[in-house]
């Protein structure tokens, strides 16, 4: 019965989105204002026929449905019931029901905030491709990838539930949703670029139309990325965060490619400059999201994310075929049309900042891209299965990763179009004395490692150029303003949101970058076997093995090693990482167990249980500042928050004092 | 000229790119093609696939570590490990080692199992045979 209505739900989609897309077609062509305002109710129909299965979907997970495939094969009935929700997204069919969801949703909201543009054939053209995007995954589920397939044959008592490693941490809520919001997003900004080309409208109109949901797009991919991270450091126990996994990498693709247009936007909006890399940007990155989906969903890559083996692969690589070719294609038709007026003056100004940022970004994704893809073009063409080490991704990240740091410092500070010696020493002169100073306080105290001292002597100039900045444009707030600091500081960043939301995502970067850095270079670690009472000292932490726990239950058995952690003379608790087996599952996993501090991570993993002398291995680990990732990512959110408040400047009335023009000019962007 | 000059810095770069990309490959090789291949292989570095014969796990002769034979395609490797393997380690497990050859056996310094994704119904397998895959 369920699988009867969910099946309809996506038919009914698909059905929408078909509908949709022919009625705003001939709207558009037959110039017919009509067509065009009913075409676009059709997002509304597919926006609740993405609900309405998503809910039944729900509704079979909870009431263990077993006659539907993909109930039967991600959930038991014992199951807890979080994962018993989060299993809606544990497998590919499921993934793409998600991905429709927030697609519809994404479309519903753009629909409805240029409800007063429905005419515009601009906004007509986009929701014809984002509607258009919204079919060909709708028809995914019809065919291919139907999270209603019914059970072969007889209906199991019981399912199998989800893969362990997706029913073992509630992070499991939060990251595929977040990840799949950000790469989701990014078809909007796709849309309105692929409409700008058709319409031969690419001033600077659609960029405006589209920023607040490619920051929305990005915000959440950044936080999608870092609770992934965090996710593997929680759950896969070897003790670090990113090991450049296919599939991590195919989530940081579109990330850096949507990074290099959230910058390179400011130059075409202030200088109508860029405009062929921005429309390329915006293709490149939305192609991208849809690699990420093949990478991930399609079973290519041997990976912790490949939980299924599936036949939508085909399909993907020919809608992102379809996609690069057609992109290309729009492109090259308008030509020379795109041709932007203004050059860059000087290499010493903004807008060139931008132009080395875009470039380095590009050049980051290309590597990652080559590496990535590498394994997967030898094995089909040579037939030969290799892996690309984590030292290439590395050797070629970490260079252009401190460049960005060292562009982040002073690109803000540039001004447009020039720069004179004088301005550039006031507003570097400070900073740079900071990094310098802690270059050498970092070499005294004895650091390690090229590139830590680099990226810490780096993190330390962008953060007093940040600072420098905020504070100046305070200064100027309180001259022209009477107030008190609080109501100034206020105030200072309601006028410009934008300007002050992209310097805290600066500040959340530097602190991942530190963290990146201290966590890569001064880990230790160590292999132990300890018989009970058996006691050994790790960078000053004291671990005794106090004995071994069995805990049984319906969804799984755990083998938990007691371990007493001391630390100087404090006693620090109990930790207890774990290996378990889930029945269905033929392998265990393991479990760490984190003490996570503010200086430094304590990462126990249990390597092999007691064995028959009662000896247990462990591994252990001290991690530096990890706890800084998740905080920088954080810090990144709130900026992007920040960036997306509408800014309200005072109005003229209530200028008291007249305003230092050189400072003013400064903070304004 | 300055175009040609651009062209070339990123040719540069490109070049050097897939220098260092060749130099960090690592190759994955099922038991039965790492051991034709071991004249050719020397001692470089590579990963070798396989399943562990049943009853052949022993403590090594020297020190920590384990000693065993992994399987495939009808050829067996001996392989040497000096760290204690995981707790999923037994007969028949999928393994991947990541070593080297130190003459006939294989000298590994990773040992990964492989993660089963399938669903496996309990079987009741001799304990000499493996069940197939």
């Amino acid at each position: 019965m369920r699988a009867a209505i969910g099946y309809a739900m996506v038919a009914a989609g698909t059905a929408a989105c078909a509908l949709g897309v022919a009625t705003l077609l001939a709207g558009v062509s037959l110039q017919r204002p009509a067509l065009l305002a009913t075409g676009r109710r059709y997002v509304l129909v597919a926006f609740l026929a993405a609900v309405g299965a998503f809910a039944t979907m729900q509704s079979a997970l909870f009431a263990h449905d077993f006659s539907i495939r993909f109930v039967a094969e991600n959930v038991a009935r014992a199951t807890p019931g979080l994962y018993t929700f989060t299993a809606a997204w544990s497998a590919l069919e499921g993934s793409i029901l998600l991905w429709v969801f927030a697609l519809t949703g994404y479309l519903l909201v753009t629909t409805i905030r240029f409800r007063a543009r429905a005419t515009d054939p601009i906004v007509a053209w986009a929701t014809i491709t984002a509607l258009g995007v919204a079919l060909f995954f709708f028809a995914l589920m019809l065919g291919p990838a139907n999270p209603f397939r019914e059970v072969a044959g007889a209906v199991p008592a019981d399912g199998r539930g989800p893969n362990p490693l997706l029913q073992n941490h509630p992070l499991v809520a939060f990251h595929p949703p977040m990840l799949y919001l950000g790469l989701v997003g990014f078809t909007i900004p796709f849309s309105f670029a692929v409409a700008a080309l058709v319409t031969g409208r690419f001033g600077e109109g659609w960029l405006a139309d589209v920023r607040r949901t490619t920051l929305v797009a990005w915000g959440f991919l950044t936080v999608g990325i870092v609770l992934g991270a965090w996710w593997s450091y929680e759950v896969l126990g070897w003790g670090g965060y990113w090991g450049w996994d296919p599939v991590e990498n195919a989530s940081l693709l579109p990330w850096l490619t949507g990074t290099a247009f959230i910058h390179s936007v400011m130059v075409q909006e202030r200088r109508g400059m860029l405009r062929v890399w921005n429309l390329s940007l915006v293709l490149a990155t939305f192609c991208l999201t849809i690699l990420a989906t093949f990478l991930t969903r399609s079973g290519v890559v041997t990976s912790v994310h490949s939980f299924t083996e599936s036949p939508i692969g085909p399909w993907l690589l020919t809608f992102l075929g379809v996609v690069a070719l057609g992109g290309v294609a729009l492109v090259a038709w308008r030509g020379d049309a795109l041709r932007a007026p203004g050059r860059i003056d000087s290499p010493a100004s903004r807008e060139a900042a931008f132009l080395l940022n875009n470039l380095l970004f590009a050049g980051l994704a290309l590597v990652v891209l080559t590496g990535t893809v590498f394994p997967l073009l030898a094995e089909a063409l040579q037939d030969r299965q290799l892996s690309v080490g984590e030292p290439y991704f590395e050797r070629m990240g970490v260079p252009i990763g401190i460049a960005l740091l060292f562009l982040m410092a002073i690109g803000p500070v540039l001004p447009w179009r020039a720069v004179s010696g004088d301005v550039l020493r006031r507003r570097l002169l400070l900073p740079a004395w900071v990094g310098a100073g802690t270059l050498v306080v970092a070499l005294l105290l004895g650091a390690r490692g090229v590139a830590q001292v680099f990226a810490f002597a780096l993190a330390a100039f962008a953060l007093t150029s940040i600072v420098r900045t905020v504070a100046v444009g305070i200064r100027a707030q309180r001259r022209a303003y009477a107030g008190s600091l609080p109501a100034s500081v206020i105030s200072t960043v309601r006028g410009n949101t934008r300007l002050y939301g992209g310097l805290l995502v600066h500040v959340g970067v530097v602190i991942v970058a530190v963290a990146l850095a201290a966590s890569s270079g001064y880990a230790t670690k160590r292999e132990v076997q300890l018989a009970r009472n058996e006691s050994v000292t790790v960078r000053g932490y004291t671990l005794t093995y106090l004995g071994s726990d069995v805990d049984r239950s319906a969804q799984k058995t755990t083998i938990k090693a007691l371990v007493g952690v001391r630390r100087g003379g404090d006693d620090l608790g109990v930790y207890a990482p774990a290996i378990s087996t889930y029945p269905n599952f033929g392998s265990g996993i393991g479990t760490p167990s984190v003490k996570t501090g503010l200086r430094q991570d304590l990462y126990l993993t249990l390597v092999s249980s007691p064995n028959e002398a009662g000896r247990v291995t462990l591994n252990v680990r001290v991690n530096p500042l990890v706890l800084w990732l998740w905080v920088g990512g954080g810090v990144m959110a709130a900026g992007t928050a920040l960036a997306l408040v509408p800014a309200r400047r005072r109005r003229v009335v209530d200028v008291v004092a007249p305003v230092p023009a050189p400072e003013l000019a400064e903070v304004s962007t | 000229m300055r175009w040609a000059l651009v062209a070339l810095v990123c040719a540069g770069v490109v070049a050097w790119m897939l220098v260092v990309l060749q130099r960090n490959v690592v190759y994955l090789k099922p038991v039965s093609k790492a051991v034709a291949e071991r004249e050719d292989q020397g001692d470089r570095r590579f990963r070798m696939g396989g399943s562990v014969v049943p009853g052949t796990i022993a403590a090594a002769t020297d020190g920590d570590g384990v000693e065993f034979e992994l399987t495939e395609g009808g050829e067996v490797a001996q392989v040497v490990y000096d760290g204690a393997p995981p707790d999923l380690f037994e007969d028949c497990a999928p393994v991947v080692v990541d070593g080297h050859w130190g003459g006939a056996v294989y000298v590994a310094d990773r040992l990964l199992i492989r993660h089963g994704n399938e669903y496996e119904p309990p079987t009741n397998a001799s304990t000499t045979e493996c069940p197939r895959e």
